[in-house]
């Protein structure tokens, strides 16, 4: 198997405040991973690191051989990474559709001026990206909304359409920051059913939640991070009977 | 020489300071740009030249009653416009347009009530002069200076180690929580808003005593220079405001009789683009990272 | 209301944009009165300035408190390479554009570091800059006493000078304008410019290099409101810094926001509205500005987007052609049932 994700050493010190340290991760093709871990943990910082938002003070991150550490992050989007975010991040004055477009950004290529001359391939362009967002919209049965507002979709499908935005990106590694946080039990299982289908897909997915049944029946192996650090990795079973995850869930029993 | 015009450029950086640390405090406790700041000040002056007009006499009497009307023109300010705002959850950016409307709405009441030409601002008395050095000072420049570090001094008392000051400083660090802690927040903003336009009244005085003159331009352009000072020393900084506003009198100053007086305003300006540049938190201020 | 308003303005669009540029070519025909000229030629010319502050501070999302500062460098500039350097009127209007662009771009380059209220007050402190050389670079600028006698127009032989051929002139200008900035919205760069707008974080993460389109916006913004300053030298024949005060900024951005910040119809109701408004009620000369300010203290406290604030046409029509079209198969699959 090749790994597509190797994270070396990686750490994030905030003004003296530890708060990754010494992360390794290796990520194989169209494995679906889960980093769990207690509030502050540092898992949402993790994906900040990867995705370039904030980088890392010290260690690498390479995807498919390539050193993406510290660069821009509308690069390390073209490379590969996308991500939804914790508290939803959508363009919330745009249509649903326009939303995902966005996403194609990086696939289309037409230069302000073209766009202005609106020549025929500029034209050519956004009808294909037009739908191909849409048949992202329908693998997520968000085309019947497609014309609404970002903002004025419910809580549950806002969640869904920033994976649609994240897909249209054709990302190498997805990176979903609690894709099922404040869902109802039906949007939580809507969730599942997209991810079992992205998976079939062949999408690899990382995934951060606080859900532990969720993530344990979705993931094959599971990080868990507490204080910064990582201190277990294995499969959901493995984790279950893990002493170190336990403490960290529960605290030291006295 | 230069002795002499250090304490021209701080006489008149001292009065920076007082409008900038106004600015600074409503912007610490509700994040606002108040771009209105300028013409409260100008207001102030005018309000104090026309009672002191009146009255025939009694400077300080006249003065005190300006303050007391600008600090009113304040509270009213945040009450009648901002304060609905605030209920509503409007966008920040709506509260900064607002106090753009109060500016230009100020202004041009000032302009249609006073005119829009230079008013002469009579000087009490003939105040003197005094050496130091080989420095002619001006009686009423030691005055001044004197009684805006006393202002200062008993502000930076009042903020930091009454409870009032402590629970100004509470709201500004989060009103929410303040208000869970019993602290009434509406009194505290509309508090914040009389001292600040209190503030900028004493210096718009100060400054008219000081220059002999008045007029209604000089309020957008010192709205902008305390702007430039509030940022230099870090926005949301008192004692920031206060470096920052005699810094900018002190340059300016030099920058007028060294270099040429027609760059004299512009200099405020290009001070504050080289700090956003360089340190956009300022002096004084922290880095604040945006949460993801 | 306002909402059956807005549907109907969308799904008539053509016809309603017919309809006023058909009004647009009549109307100056129609003028006697070289005062309502110079009105509808001003008029106009805010239009095309409103759309150029909206661009930057609507569809960006980048309020600038200092944005008249590039119609005075286009003047200026046009003036002076027209006067006395005797440039051809497209040389000048090029130079006077490529200019206030430069400068755009040398404001957009805090944009690097700074956002929000610091870029804001940035925008603030260049105006004033500009103001203050304009009057201290006697020179170049005669200072206060401002520059007369600037040469008309000439477009390769076709010299313009009536109060019709002026209207034309910038009438032209405008419906290119606003084909060009309905495309620019609505295309790729359109939907990288918005998202920048709507969370800049999330735009970055989407691939989007929030500082080349931060950077683009405030350079076409500032050449727009760089012709713009051009064309109103030579029309007005006179210019001097008091045309480029702050209250001017503060004037359209009064402007943008009455027609509401984002669209692009909301330039051409708040120009309008705005132009007119005060003429109509002579007695009111004096307390212009003081009642331009009430009225932007108003849309703050009833309506902060502003009359037509983020109001998307086109999504509009979008969704109540597609909301049709369903309603429609519902009701063919409904009748088919029946049978």
């Amino acid at each position: 198997m090749s790994s597509i994700l190797k994270v070396t050493g990686l750490t994030q010190v905030f003004g003296g405040l530890v708060a990754l340290s010494d992360i390794n991760m290796t990520v194989e093709q169209g494995e679906i991973l889960g980093v769990i871990g207690p509030n502050g943990a540092g898992k949402t910082t993790f994906f900040n690191a990867l995705t370039g938002i904030i980088p890392p003070t010290r260690g690498k991150i390479e995807l498919m051989g390539e050193d993406i550490t510290g660069i821009k992050p509308h690069i390390i989007s073209s490379k590969g990474f996308a991500r939804t975010f914790q508290n939803i991040r959508l363009f919330k004055k745009m249509t649903v559709l326009d939303n995902v477009m966005v996403g194609l950004h990086n696939k289309t290529h037409a230069s302000l001026l073209a766009s202005l001359l609106k020549t025929r391939s500029v034209r050519k362009e956004e009808a294909e990206s037009e739908k191909k967002a849409l048949e992202i919209l329908q693998l997520l049965d968000l085309d019947d909304f497609r014309y609404e507002l970002a903002g004025s979709l419910p809580y549950g499908l806002q969640r869904r359409l920033e994976i649609a935005r994240a897909l249209a990106t054709d990302p190498l590694i997805l990176l979903l920051d609690e894709p099922a946080a404040g869902m109802n039990e039906q949007e939580t299982e809507d969730l599942l059913g997209i991810i079992q289908k992205l998976k079939e897909l062949g999408y690899t997915i990382i995934i951060i939640e606080h859900d532990m049944k969720f993530i344990m029946n979705i993931c094959e192996r599971l990080y868990v991070f507490n204080h910064g650090a990582k201190i277990a990795e294995g499969t959901p079973e493995e984790i279950k009977k893990n002493a170190a995850v336990i403490e960290a869930y529960l605290g030291k029993e006295s | 020489m230069f002795i002499q015009q250090l304490i021209n450029g701080i006489t008149i950086g001292c009065n920076y300071a007082l409008v900038a640390i106004g600015f600074t405090m409503v912007f610490g406790v509700l994040r606002l740009v108040n771009l209105a700041n300028g013409s409260i000040f100008a207001l102030g002056a005018f309000f104090t030249l026309i009672i002191y007009t009146a009255m025939q006499g009694h400077f300080l009497l006249s003065l005190l009653c300006a303050i007391l009307a600008t600090a009113f023109v304040g509270v009213m300010v945040d009450r009648l416009a901002l304060y609905r705002l605030r209920k509503k959850g409007a966008a920040r950016v709506s509260g900064m347009i607002t106090t753009l409307a109060i500016a230009t709405i100020i202004d041009n009441a000032v302009i249609i009530l006073f005119g829009s030409q230079t008013r002469p601002f009579k000087r009490p008395k003939d105040f003197g002069n005094i050496l130091i050095g080989d420095a002619v000072v001006g009686k009423l420049q030691i005055y001044i200076l004197l009684s805006i570090l006393a202002i200062v001094l008993i502000l930076s008392y009042l903020i930091y180690k009454t409870k009032l000051g402590k629970s100004m400083l509470a709201t500004a660090q989060d009103p929410e929580a303040a208000m869970l802690m019993g602290i009434s927040v509406n009194r505290i903003i509309s508090l914040t808003f009389a001292i600040s336009a209190a503030l900028a009244c004493f210096a718009g005085s100060m400054i008219g005593l000081y220059y002999q003159a008045i007029d209604v331009t000089l309020g957008t352009s010192i709205g902008m220079k305390t702007f430039a000072a509030a940022v230099l020393g870090g926005v949301g900084s008192i004692p920031g405001a206060f470096v920052g506003g005699i810094v900018v009198g002190v340059i300016e100053t030099f920058v007028a009789v060294y270099l040429s007086s027609g760059l004299r305003d512009a200099i405020a300006f290009f001070i504050l683009i080289v700090v956003l540049l360089i340190k956009p938190a300022g002096i004084f201020g922290k880095k604040v990272v945006e949460k993801v | 209301m306002h909402r059956r308003f807005i549907g109907f303005l969308a799904l008539k669009q053509k016809f309603i944009i017919l309809l006023l540029l058909v009004f647009a070519i009549v109307l100056p025909f129609t003028i006697k009165n070289q005062y309502i000229f110079r009105l509808a030629i001003l008029s106009l010319q805010w239009i095309f300035l409103t759309q150029s502050l909206n661009l930057l501070a609507g569809v960006l999302g980048q309020i600038s408190l200092g944005h008249i500062a590039f119609y005075g460098i286009g003047a200026y500039t046009c003036t002076i390479l027209a006067k006395n350097y005797d440039f051809p009127t497209w040389a000048a209007w090029l130079a006077a554009i490529a200019v206030s662009a430069l400068f755009g771009f040398a404001l957009a380059l805090p944009t690097l570091r700074l956002s929000g209220y610091y870029l804001t007050i940035v925008t603030l402190g260049f105006g004033e800059i500009i103001r203050l050389i304009e009057i201290n670079w006697v020179s170049l600028t005669r200072g206060p006493l401002g520059i007369l006698n600037i040469p008309k127009p000439e477009f390769f032989g076709y010299q313009i000078k009536s109060n019709i051929q002026f209207y034309f002139l910038m009438l032209i200008i405008l419906v290119l304008s606003t084909v060009l900035l309905c495309r620019l919205v609505n295309s790729r760069t359109g939907r990288a410019i918005v998202a920048t707008r709507e969370d800049s974080i999330a735009a970055e993460a989407m691939g989007i290099n929030i500082f080349k389109y931060k950077t683009m916006v405030f350079v076409i913004a500032a050449a727009m409101a760089g012709l713009c300053g051009a064309f109103f030298a030579q029309y007005t024949n006179y210019i001097d810094p008091t045309s480029f005060k702050s209250d001017q900024s503060t004037l359209l951005i009064i402007m943008a926001l009455l027609g509401g910040m984002g669209s692009q119809i909301g330039p051409f109701i708040g120009a309008i509205v705005l132009t007119i408004l005060p003429e109509m009620i002579r007695e009111l000369m004096e307390y212009r500005m003081l009642l331009y300010g009430v009225v932007l203290l108003l849309i703050m406290q009833v309506r902060p987007d502003g009359l037509m604030g983020g109001v998307n046409l086109r999504y509009v029509r979008q969704k109540l052609l597609f909301e049709k079209e369903r309603s429609k198969k519902t009701a063919e699959k409904g009748a088919e049932a029946e049978l």
